[in-house]
């Protein structure tokens, strides 16, 4: 009651000094003694009191604090208070106003004295303290209502169940839909519970950034290292972050470092319901390893599917569950199952009458000022436009209906256009794949459509196809379906399918487990240590066949060995499990940096990697076609990628962003007059640094020095980044405020206003300079032969055994379309978009190519120096079987460089090719010298690279040997053989071996002609002798003509080329080593000489003839004298 | 099989409690201060209780009240938060919400306010009506 009594007391104090004078006007005038007093208004001070405002009051905002100063001032005008409003504010300067007004500046910006009222100053004062405890009150309420919006969230009735039953048991499984609140709250929770080294991992690298930052901001420790995250090449966490958000590949890789993982107490895996590849491996880790260490909790969150799965999975460990029910209003569902017309002609094509019927009958029932869009799923690309047309075509009169595609072809830009909102009266039509399902969520959805069908990609084991086909989905993905049309508000959901249907559906959606290749996985799976990849504890496992065929995969592509029944890694193996990249592009990777062709494969890597640049709807446009045509490069399909790529750079480099009426083209104009999407050059420019990235962390780029700038480039630079960045800034701002804007419905007829500035363009340009640009363009050209031919023998040698060969019969004029057989599937196209496609006689053999037989040989088919296979990157089954991103390479010169397994005939002759290809050579000699230096090659090829992964830095060293060796490998490449191909089909196999040696004993097999380091040993599967570790030697059965070929090379007597030694009744492979043996010795005499001839010639150098040893050398007089006393000596 | 899990758990569970409490022992200087409101339930970390928090500058306050730096601003920005006070009649502890407490030369919770009422000038009686709880 005194405090009452005391303020009461104050309050009439402050009445009566209200209104008795006041005495403070003459005690200043006193202080300042001015001849002149004119006082001013306060705000005539504005630009004086800035810093006065900042320093003693602490108010950064002026501006904001004088509009505040005028509003209150016109405020207190109207209503006068009957009361001290000091009363009202409960914080005061520290120090007392007398002070504060000694402090006011004294001279204004006119140099004439600062002449201000203690009235008025006080006033001021006051104000300010208003103003103080109106932001306070701001502040306060921020804070308030992200409490409340916290509290309000689904999952937070569950908080305390949550903490209880994580104190109870080691595993908890969180199950709650999209918008419970579980990602940003759950670690939040454990953290106040008292756990502090919390690691939560997500399936998106870009998740883990944003949940980061709303985390920190809602645990208010935006400013602080509380909340953190980690991801690959970037991190912010520091030693005293107790929450780190991470991908869930950072901590599989953290999973094989125990004090890493070990220092982590509460372990968090988010999203574990989309049943990713890793993310299903990562739950496998994770139980093993609350066995391995019983001093960290385990929490499993995902959305309501398939509880049972990971209940049942959890099991042993006692696994608790807490269930958040999402936000969710009624909606009805009809069936509508759509009856097939058996008398329809064309059966398989999209019927779009049962989605219109639907759409007239929203439009006749609900009018159409009840708000509320229709979003319909299909399954793929082709259904979806057409369907748009239609729909559009519908709408025409009433113009009802805005249409909006969805799919992931799309740009982000396209796609965002389904948030905008319509005009009054006019509803959305969001026709989408899958990707609305739980990728994208859009709001205000009312009607949904649900076709029931989804196209999924299916990798099938065996032929290693891809396969894109058209499914049903499950009971789980129609469930996600209808309840997108009850996010806002209650809705209604149309299947075209039965109840019985449904009822048939698969309960959930297949894991990718099933559905992609597992040879990363496996290869992963073994770096770690996890050898026993049959008892491995998978959430599910996978088919033992595709298990088999991944480790079969491996040991193909030489990262795998089998040694003593254990599976272990080669040091390339080693290599590719550290990059986190398909098998096939992780090779192309490291042996860019065996060549020193870095740039132009990680191009080609990224442009393999992202869906091909030409839109889907390219073939149909003539003019784009011809404008490609100049860019094409008649090697195939990834060179003229990269040819579109070091174009568009180019065009990039001519055109700035801020040339909105300048003559030259944008980028974007540039790609869409060519029918290239230009989102995937965006994507291929990331991508590439990102490989960069990768191969510098696994230590196998020597550390390049970065070309330096001259300190004029820098500044320009400087002057362009500013600019670029405040472009950016402002476009941002732009679009925040332009967020959710209105759609028009003219804006459909696919007009778009192309002066904009893109801001993707900007953004390329922040992060890559002119320098930059220059030197990526320098590097990824590949204009000579050689440098094309490099490039295809790396991407070769990724992708072998991956080749094709022609049908017999595409020659024939009678076919329209042409066929290609690979070893494991027969009868594949082109893609329509293939450079292959519109160029057929590329790969054609010419009338006067081919060759005729020499005598004795027959055989239908042509005998040509001209044959070539195509390489290709993967199959893809949609309708039709089609190879994907081909290119040609000359057929036998391949076959030997890469085949696996290479059978050959006494004479040299016939090959047989990883049991796919069966290649005659009809002339004695030529195939012998072609395959001894391919496993010459070969062997150096293997060497450089083990070479390379052992000593990562010694590629500088080896310039030169490496420029020889690209020089051999081009000569090798360019040799001119005669034969012919013939495809083997199984039938053929059973017959081709020999079975049986005859070799062992006959001949001396000490001296091994093709490697000498290689011990000859019998084979006993298929007969002969393996010479390297993919020849075998006199394994196949001989044919007449080549018995006869045998024999005449036998008949006569053997002379040697380099030696002139003769030997009578030699058997081939006898000859076959006189002959390596002469080669050798020259060779080391070669070598001999080269190391005298080594001296390199110097400005002064000057011709020598020397005396003593009759040699001519390039010397210096001082290097003249050193040869002399050499020689004398 | 289960017994021993369940062993294993408990084991663990102390682990962590001590972990906990050797963590209080050894910053000792930082132990986590809460305020709470107990009209709304608010429950925020306090960093100081008293008139002049060192991270506030230039000012200071007119009572005790309990205080939180800026969260929203980088830190030494010499701004706060006031979370809130105890109430000078009934000394609850109240938040700065309009809801819960009412701030004239000291702070009142909302009931506490009402009942006092006529101790107030006219213009903020007016104010106070309005609210209701």
């Amino acid at each position: 009651m005194s405090s009452e009594r005391d303020n009461s007391r104050r309050y009439s104090d402050y009445k009566r000094k209200k209104y008795s004078h006041n005495d403070h006007g003459e005690h200043s005038s006193k202080r300042r003694r001015s001849p002149s007093p004119e006082f001013r208004q306060i705000q005539y001070y504005k630009y004086e009191l800035k810093r006065y405002l900042e320093d003693q009051a602490n108010i950064r905002n002026v501006e904001d604090f004088w509009k505040f100063f005028d509003k209150y001032q016109n405020v207190q005008q109207l209503k006068k208070a009957d009361f001290d409003r000091t009363f009202l504010l409960n914080v005061d300067f520290k120090e007392i106003p007398r002070i504060l007004y000694d402090r006011l500046p004294v001279l204004d910006k006119n140099g004439r004295k600062v002449k201000i009222k203690y009235e008025d100053f006080k006033e001021f004062l006051l104000v300010a303290k208003i103003y103080n405890d109106f932001q306070q009150k701001i502040k306060f309420s921020k804070l308030k209502k992200l409490r409340k919006t916290q509290t309000e969230l689904p999952i937070a009735q569950y908080k305390s169940e949550i903490i209880e039953k994580l104190h109870q048991s080691r595993v908890l499984l969180i199950a709650g839909d999209t918008g419970c609140g579980k990602s940003t709250q759950v670690p939040q929770y454990i953290l106040e519970a008292g756990f502090n080294k919390i690691v939560c991992t997500q399936p998106r690298r870009i998740a883990c950034i944003s949940l980061s930052k709303r985390v920190a901001y809602e645990t208010l420790t935006e400013f602080k290292s509380t909340v953190g995250y980690q991801i690959k090449f970037e991190k912010s966490k520091k030693a005293d972050t107790a929450i780190i958000f991470m991908t869930e590949g950072l901590l599989l890789r953290q999973a094989s470092e125990e004090t890493t993982v070990g220092s982590y107490d509460v372990i968090i895996l988010d999203e574990v319901h989309e049943r990713h590849l890793f993310g299903d491996f990562l739950v496998g880790v994770m139980k093993c390893l609350l066995y391995k260490r019983k001093d960290f909790k385990l929490i499993l969150m995902s959305a309501t599917i398939n509880l049972e799965l990971f209940q049942n999975y959890f099991k042993e460990e006692d696994v608790q569950t807490v269930q958040v029910p999402g936000r969710l209003y009624p909606i009805e569902i009809h069936y509508r199952p759509v009856i097939k017309d058996p008398f329809e002609r064309q059966k398989d094509k999209f019927n779009c009458t049962p989605y219109l019927q639907i759409i007239q009958m929203i439009d006749e029932k609900y009018p159409p000022n009840q708000k509320g869009d229709l979003l319909i799923f299909l399954n793929g690309f082709n259904e979806i436009s057409r369907l748009a047309d239609a729909v559009l075509e519908y709408s025409e009169n009433k113009k009802n209906w805005i249409v909006l595609p969805l799919h992931s072809t799309l740009s982000l830009e396209d796609q965002d256009k389904v948030f905008d909102y319509p005009p009054e009266g006019v509803r959305k039509c969001i026709i989408s794949t899958n990707i609305a399902e739980t990728s994208v969520t859009i709001d205000g959805i009312r009607f949904v459509i649900d076709s029931g069908k989804v196209n999924r990609m299916i990798y099938h084991t065996g032929g290693g196809v891809n396969k894109l086909s058209e499914t049903t989905i499950s009971q789980d993905s129609a469930k996600q379906r209808m309840g997108r049309a009850g996010r806002t508000g209650p809705g209604v959901c149309f299947r075209l399918y039965s109840e019985e249907d449904f009822n048939d559906f698969e309960r959930f959606t297949p894991a990718e487990i099933h559905l992609v290749p597992l040879e990363s996985l496996i290869l992963y799976m073994i770096s770690l240590g996890l050898n026993d990849i049959a008892n491995f504890p998978f959430l599910e496992k996978p088919s033992a066949k595709s298990l088999e065929e991944a480790v079969e995969k491996l040991k193909f592509s030489g990262a795998l060995n089998l040694d003593d029944d254990a599976l272990e890694l080669t040091p390339l193996g080693k290599a590719l499990s550290n990059l986190p990249v398909d098998l096939t592009i992780g090779k192309m990777l490291i042996l860019s940096t065996v060549f020193g062709k870095v740039d132009s494969v990680l191009a080609l890597a990224a442009l393999l990697s992202v869906q091909s640049p030409i839109s889907q709807t390219a073939h149909k446009n003539l003019d784009a076609e011809n404008l490609r045509k100049p860019l094409e490069s008649t090697h195939g399909d990834p060179l003229t990628y990269l040819n579109f790529y070091k174009e568009w750079l180019n065009v990039k480099q001519s055109s700035t962003p801020m040339s909105r009426t300048s003559a030259s083209e944008s980028s974007r104009k540039w790609a869409r007059k060519r029918c290239l999407e230009e989102q995937r050059f965006y994507e291929v420019t990331k991508l590439l640094e990102q490989f960069r990235d990768i191969l510098n962390e696994a230590d196998l780029l020597s550390k390049g020095v970065e070309p330096g700038m001259s300190s004029g480039e820098r500044a320009i630079r400087h002057g362009e980044l500013k600019n670029l960045k405040s472009m950016r800034y402002q476009m941002k701002q732009e679009e925040k405020t332009r967020r959710r804007k209105q759609l028009k419905y003219e804006n459909f007829s696919n007009c778009e206003d192309e002066e904009k500035t893109d801001i993707r363009d900007v953004e390329f340009r922040i992060s890559n300079d002119f320098k930059k640009l220059q030197s990526l363009l320098n590097e990824t050209s590949a204009d000579s032969f050689k440098d094309v031919m490099l490039l295809k023998l790396i991407l070769t040698c990724g992708l072998y055994p991956q080749i094709a060969v022609e049908d017999e019969h595409n020659s024939s004029k009678t076919v329209s379309e042409r066929l290609f057989h690979t070893k494991t599937k027969n009868f594949v196209f082109l893609r329509p978009t293939s450079f292959f496609v519109t160029n057929p006689e590329i790969l054609q053999l010419h009338d006067d190519d081919i060759e005729i037989p020499p005598p004795n040989y027959f055989s239908k088919r042509p005998i040509s120096r001209k044959h070539q296979i195509l390489v290709y990157q993967s199959i893809l089954e949609t309708k039709k079987v089609y190879l994907m991103n081909t290119f040609r390479m000359p057929a036998l010169q391949t076959l030997m460089l890469f085949g696996k397994r290479i059978f050959v005939n006494s004479s040299f002759t016939k090959f047989v090719f990883d049991d796919f290809l069966s290649l005659d050579v009809p002339y004695y000699g030529q195939g012998k010298k072609l395959l001894m230096v391919a496993a010459r090659l070969r062997k150096k090829w293997k060497d450089s690279l083990e070479k390379k992964l052992h000593n990562p830095e010694s590629s500088d060293i080896d310039k030169r040997e490496v420029f020889n060796f690209v020089e051999d490998l081009i000569n090798y490449i360019s040799t001119n053989v005669s034969y012919n191909i013939k495809r083997l089909l199984t039938a053929d196999l059973k017959s081709l071996f020999k079975r049986e040696s005859r070799f062992v004993g006959n001949e001396d097999l000490t001296f091994n002609p093709f490697d000498e380091d290689f011990k000859i040993s019998e084979n006993h599967e298929f007969g002969g002798v393996n010479l390297t570790s993919h020849i075998v030697y006199d394994c196949l059965i001989d044919e007449e003509w080549a018995w006869d070929l045998e024999e005449r090379v036998l008949g006569e007597t053997f002379e040697c080329d380099s030696c002139g030694t003769k030997i009578f009744d030699a058997s081939i492979f006898r000859r076959l080593q006189h002959e390596a043996k002469c080669e050798q010795d020259r060779r080391n005499k070669q070598d001999g000489d080269d190391v005298s001839s080594k001296i390199v010639a110097k400005p002064n150098s000057k011709v020598f003839e020397c005396e003593k040893c009759k040699q001519k050398l390039l010397l210096t007089p001082v290097e003249i004298l050193k040869h002399k006393k050499g020689c004398g000596g | 099989m289960d017994n021993e899990m369940k062993v294993e758990c408990e084991e663990s569970l102390i682990k962590i409690q001590r972990k906990e409490m050797s963590q209080v022992k050894g910053e000792k200087d930082q132990v986590v201060k809460y305020f709470q409101c107990e009209h709304c339930n608010l429950k925020e970390k306090y960093e100081y209780f008293g008139f002049e928090p060192p991270f506030f500058k230039k000012y200071k306050l007119r009572e005790e009240s309990y205080i939180t730096e800026d969260p929203f601003l980088p830190p030494k920005e010499g701004e706060i938060i006031i979370l809130g006070a105890h109430c000078i009649r009934c000394k609850k502890s109240m938040c700065k919400d309009i809801k819960c407490s009412f701030y004239f030369n000291g702070t009142y919770c909302i009931p506490c306010a009402k009942l006092s009422i006529n101790s107030f000038p006219q213009s903020v009686q007016d104010k106070l009506n309005k609210i209701v709880l």
